[in-house]
């Protein structure tokens, strides 16, 4: 069931905008124009001893304006993010998104982020962009993971997190989270995840997961177990987790990534 | 319900590595899928 948010707009007409989060069959309810923005699902991190990736970030695709009617089908397919790594090795690859349906050539798709290396020293690599042009369809590539997540990239490639930092990579999508979106634009968090160190499961900080499109925070013990990295925001690579122990890493859980979502919003005029 | 799927070609290569749908949604537009399985997570130790 898609979430469906109105936007106000002049002359007391309502252009809504629906938040898709589960892959379906949509009919438009009204005829009109719609953008469509498409995003998959982000990597997972990786554990690791010596070698820990974070995950990559997942591509971004978006219709800019398509003129819909109520006779017009729609199959959206939305990726998953990568499930959380415990105990040593790579993250997992996040889902793809696509989306096909009346007036739209073939099938445009977003992949998924990497999933985080811990079997070599690359880094993940970010979801690519692929599809007809025919529609104006167009995007971006996601944001490698290096330690610490990458992140969505609405109007040029994704950032990648800083190997100084350790933070989670920010997006360059304007502020206030994905439900200030409106009238063609998206919006997105503001704060890649803090990295952290030796925290018990219970001291666990919120601020290590990446807000929305940022990615996740690397996380590091060298005296415990059961320590988390930060879960990469929407369709954002979640943070590397790193033991100096071999015995502990068994017990690191790295950040889970963000999952895909599609955004379809009417627009005015 | 929903779930997370794998999507495989005919030829059992993974075309999609784990989308979220419900199971009648993958039967109406894949041939070839399965359910996701997600590795085990043992419990948390004090």
């Amino acid at each position: 069931m898609p979430v469906k948010l109105g936007g106000g707009g002049g002359g007391g007409k309502t252009y809504p905008q629906y938040f898709i989060v589960n892959s379906q069959t949509w009919v438009p309810p009204e005829d009109g124009n719609i953008c469509i923005h498409v995003l998959g699902g982000g990597g997972s991190g990786a554990v690791g001893t010596t070698i820990y990736g974070g995950g990559a970030a997942a591509a971004y695709g978006k219709i800019a304006s398509l003129a819909v009617t109520t006779a017009g089908s729609f199959t959206l397919v939305v990726g998953a993010g990568g499930n959380m790594r415990m105990g040593l090795g790579d993250g997992v690859t996040g889902g793809n998104s696509t989306i096909a349906g009346t007036g739209i050539t073939g099938t445009l798709t977003c992949g998924g982020g990497e999933g985080g290396i811990q079997s070599s020293a690359a880094n993940a690599g970010g979801g690519a962009v692929s599809g007809s042009a025919n529609e104006g369809w167009a995007g971006f590539s996601g944001g490698t993971g290096t330690i610490s997540g990458g992140a969505v990239g609405v109007y040029a490639t994704g950032a990648t997190a800083s190997s100084v930092s350790f933070l989670g990579a920010k997006t360059d999508a304007g502020p206030g989270g994905i439900l200030a979106s409106r009238y063609g634009t998206i919006c997105g968090g503001q704060r890649g995840g803090m990295w952290q160190s030796n925290q018990s499961a219970e001291d666990q900080s919120d601020h290590i997961h990446g807000e929305d499109f940022c990615g996740g925070g690397y996380a590091y013990s060298s005296v415990g177990i059961n320590s988390f990295s930060g879960n990469g925001g929407i369709g954002a690579g979640g943070g590397a987790c790193r033991s100096n122990n071999s015995t502990y890493a068994g017990y690191m859980r790295a950040g889970t990534g963000g999952h895909g979502i599609i955004l379809i919003q009417y627009l005015p005029g | 319900m929903s779930s997370k799927w794998v999507i495989k070609d005919a030829g059992g290569n993974i075309t999609n590595p784990c989308i979220t749908a419900e199971e009648s949604f993958v039967a109406a537009n894949f041939e070839y899928y399965e359910a996701f399985v997600p590795a085990e997570v043992p419990d948390l130790t004090a």
